[in-house]
């Protein structure tokens, strides 16, 4: 499968560690990857970009903030979200699906967890 | 603090310090006696501080030598790292995974409190200042790693009312 996948954390080595994962699980990665929610807006291109992986807590602009702004994007919100986030209790697994989050994702993860997930949002499971 | 919970925080930590090691490190750990001390400078070279807010309010700091983060984040990417920015920036990421993991297992139990995301200090013996540090309950927990190195996780907290 090959896909172009946003990855927004605020560590570089988590960033490289999705990625590492992806690859793992056969992806064929084309990456953009952002620090933050704010970044992540600035970079990133709805024509392209077909799956985002993103954290929760960022400085700057947390990953919820970005979700609803993508959500609230009519040439955006077709791209599915999927939360990557040591947030891992019940409300706050609700309040990211209640903000538009597709799937989620609770660190640490293997990759077969992210291809679990990425399979469910990419309609391929 | 109320000693049962505060060990309840004590165990989550343990625990999910040696889940973040087993699942993304691929290293086993050993848990060793805990002990209090005081003061509250860096242990190691590299030092990681989670503030705790919430029902509870304190700080969680994982210390660890250079040579010890090195190893655990060439372990975690499958690739010698020797970047400073990156092997720091990986004990934070270490830090935040420990933290929230043991933050999930508590909000079962009804511990409900938001973390911050991790600051990061350089260099053993420098001082973590803190203004709720009074009567705070405080624990330094010793692990092992399986090469021998040895790093530490410490919790301070109290209740917030």
């Amino acid at each position: 499968m090959s896909l172009k996948v946003m990855v927004v954390d605020d560590s570089m080595v988590m960033r490289k560690l999705v990625i590492k994962g992806l690859k793992q699980i056969g992806v064929d990665v084309d990456v953009v990857e952002a620090s933050d929610g704010k970044d992540a807006l600035k970079k990133l291109d709805p024509k392209t970009v077909q799956l985002i992986i993103s954290d929760w807590n960022m400085p700057q602009m947390d990953g919820l903030t970005f979700v609803k702004k993508i959500k609230e994007a009519k040439y955006k919100k077709h791209i599915p979200i999927i939360m990557l986030t040591t947030e891992g209790s019940m409300a706050k697994f609700e309040e990211a699906l209640n903000c538009g989050v597709d799937d989620y994702i609770t660190k640490p993860f293997t990759p077969d967890k992210l291809k679990k997930k990425i399979d469910k949002v990419m309609g391929l499971a | 603090m109320n000693e049962k919970l505060f060990q309840s925080i004590v165990q989550a930590l343990i625990a999910a310090a040696q889940d973040v090691f087993q699942t993304m490190i691929f290293m086993q750990i050993t848990p060793k006696e805990p002990f209090a001390r005081k003061g509250l400078d860096s242990l190691a070279e590299i030092t990681g501080v989670i503030s705790l807010t919430g029902n509870i309010v304190g700080s969680v700091i994982l210390s660890m030598d250079t040579k010890t983060a090195q190893t655990a984040i060439s372990n975690m990417l499958g690739d010698q790292v020797e970047n400073e920015q990156e092997i720091v920036d990986g004990a934070g990421e270490i830090t935040n995974m420990v933290v929230g993991m043991a933050k999930t297992e508590l909000s079962n139990i009804g511990c409900d409190f938001e973390i911050s995301v991790p600051v990061m200090i350089l260099g053993r013996g420098s001082a973590i200042k803190h203004l709720s540090l009074e009567g705070s309950s405080l624990t330094t927990i010793p692990f092992e790693t399986e090469d021998k190195s040895v790093f530490h996780l410490e919790l301070y907290a109290k209740d917030a009312s």
